[in-house]
């Protein structure tokens, strides 16, 4: 694999990390299901997922760009695992609306698995490393910009839901809206 | 609050390292992963009814 057919790879993962984030957005917003201190912290693990592509994109595919994203999906598992085992047992709802017959966070445990495995294959084609960098594609930078833009909507949503102190285990209104 | 800290510290880590600080952007990356995961323990509270 060519440098250059890295890049496009990492500017696709930060695509579908967008459509991760948005699609918190659309539940959140649209169905007015205010995410809970780990669902944040799930997101917060998404965001620091996209770290390394960024800087992958920008610098060139390195290693210790995607050992960061592998840190950041061990988080990201930490958290979806607790909270799929927070209501494991029969008879409890769950958090949220399910989505395909799974609740967001247990997808978001599928997902974090998933991004450590590809990161993995990924990993496996040492020619990325030693090709020449060259200016990242128009569709990586827009990829780049698209995140940064997702993550700084998350932290204004998460300010209006939280305000100034530790958010609430059940949040049900954006307290600086005062909704 | 502190998700809303952690969001904006991942987003300048992002924002540094596209301007050309990869190494901020590395050091503020780890920092705020150390940041998370001690967030996560201080919301990682309520016991588990599991046996494993």
């Amino acid at each position: 694999m060519t440098a250059r057919a890295a890049v496009l790879l990492n500017a696709l993962s930060l695509y579908a990390l967008a459509l991760v984030l948005l699609l918190g957005f659309y539940f959140q917003l649209g169905w007015y299901e205010l995410p809970c201190p780990l669902c944040l912290l799930q997101r917060v693990a998404f965001v620091a997922l996209a770290v390394g592509p960024i800087l992958n994109i920008r610098y060139g595919p390195r290693p210790s760009h995607y050992a960061l994203s592998v840190l950041a999906a061990l988080v990201g598992v930490t958290a979806s695992v607790r909270q799929v085992m927070l209501h494991v047992l029969p008879g409890d709802k769950g958090y949220g609306s399910p989505i395909m017959g799974l609740h967001f966070y247990t997808w978001a445990a599928l997902l974090f698995l998933l991004a450590i495995a590809l990161v993995a294959i990924v990993m496996l084609f040492d020619r990325q490393f030693a090709d020449a960098h060259s200016p990242p594609p128009a569709l990586a930078r827009l990829a780049v910009w698209l995140v940064i833009l997702l993550v700084a909507a998350n932290a204004v949503s998460t300010l209006l839901e939280c305000g100034f102190a530790v958010c609430p285990e059940n949040p049900v209104r954006y307290l600086l809206l005062g909704g | 609050m502190d998700q809303t800290v952690l969001f904006l510290f991942f987003l300048i880590a992002m924002l540094a390292g596209w301007f050309g600080g990869r190494r901020v952007a590395v050091t503020l990356f780890l920092f705020t992963l150390v940041l998370s995961v001690a967030d996560y323990f201080h919301h990682a509270t309520s016991a588990l009814t599991l046996s494993f």
